[in-house]
């Protein structure tokens, strides 16, 4: 059956051109507000509306977010994202079912965009129940940063003791790692945390940040994209996504078919 | 952001539902905001929505006493 499944997909990609996830597949989660799949057929986002808290799925059109359904269903007030889903086919679809931490997506009957391409603004703080074992960790973030105040933190929870992040903090004295990643990458280029404030002021634009590990076992509990809600609220975003191995041999790759979309370096 | 503080984790409660309540809520969003417990244990506060008033005290911002640090 698997056979029949895989040659019925080959002939399919014959006729489309394969999206991030077709290339590089594997991954647990996956959020974006374009799709990465050209196979996905579900919806990018679900949004409540301010006016009457009246929710929606949209869904995508040419492969990027349909705003056109967007806006109209917004009808001229804001809309916040109640559900990021996963275009992994993982089903770890993260949600906010707090007004106050939903992030905005359109605001006065526009979508927000950032460089020319919709953004969740205002904050990224929803919940993930998922149960991965990994191998590995590669993280891929189309994120930026909004204060210049506070912790900056996009993170990854094990759990409470056993924590995996990339972070800076107000200082560049403080470590907050757990384990080590051998491979951090800003916009297409190694940095290393001697090097945070680096980080730290390339994040308040538009940025791809990569995280790579050789091993991680065992995420029981993942919780996007920070520790407290009060540094989730820093960051707007755009993609987010997880590969339960190592990516070593495919991060350029990948960092470049983000790139070619969001034109961020 | 404004919030709410007080002594009493059911002041915050109660503003939640004013908040919840007032606006509509329904299908996936289920309430406001998180109340947010100081380290003390003994202090709490919930972010202010803008068009709710509670007779709370209201501070500009919440210091950074209120979130724990990051073990290292």
């Amino acid at each position: 059956m698997s056979t029949i499944f895989n040659i019925s997909d080959k002939i399919k990609l014959e006729n489309y051109t394969p999206l991030l996830l077709n290339t590089y597949d594997g991954a647990a989660v996956a959020y974006s507000l374009r799709k990465l799949d050209i196979f996905y057929s579900g919806s990018a986002i679900r949004v409540r509306r301010a006016s009457d808290n009246a929710e929606q799925d949209i869904a995508f059109v040419n492969n990027e977010l349909d705003t056109a359904t967007l806006e109209t269903f917004a009808s001229g007030t804001d809309a916040f994202v109640t559900t990021w889903y996963d275009q992994s086919g993982n089903g770890n679809d993260a949600t906010q079912t707090l007004g106050a931490s939903q992030p905005k997506i359109v605001s006065s009957g526009s979508t927000i965009l950032e460089n020319g391409k919709p953004i969740l603004q205002d904050g990224i703080a929803m919940s993930i129940n998922a149960s991965i074992t990994t191998s590995g960790y590669a993280q891929f973030a189309v994120a930026k940063n909004l204060s210049t105040g506070g912790r900056n933190i996009m993170n990854y929870y094990s759990t409470g003791a056993d924590r995996y992040v990339l972070a800076v903090d107000t200082t560049t004295s403080t470590a907050v790692f757990s384990d080590v990643p051998n491979t951090q990458r800003l916009n297409g280029s190694d940095f290393s945390f001697s090097h945070r404030n680096i980080v730290w002021n390339n994040t308040l634009n538009q940025s791809l940040v990569t995280l790579n590990w050789d091993t991680q076992n065992d995420i029981n509990a993942l919780v996007a994209f920070g520790w407290i809600s009060s540094s989730f609220e820093m960051w707007d975003m755009q993609e987010f996504i997880v590969y339960p191995t190592n990516q070593s041999s495919n991060i350029s790759s990948i960092e470049t078919n983000i790139n070619d979309f969001y034109s961020i370096y | 952001m404004a919030y709410y503080t007080s002594t009493t984790k059911a002041d915050l409660e109660a503003y939640n539902t004013l908040v919840t309540t007032g606006e509509g809520y329904n299908g996936t969003t289920t309430g406001w905001a998180d109340i947010v417990e100081h380290p003390n244990g003994l202090d709490f506060a919930m972010l202010k929505h803008p068009n709710y008033d509670a007779e709370l005290t209201l501070e500009e911002t919440l210091g950074t006493e209120w979130f724990p640090q990051i073990e290292e």
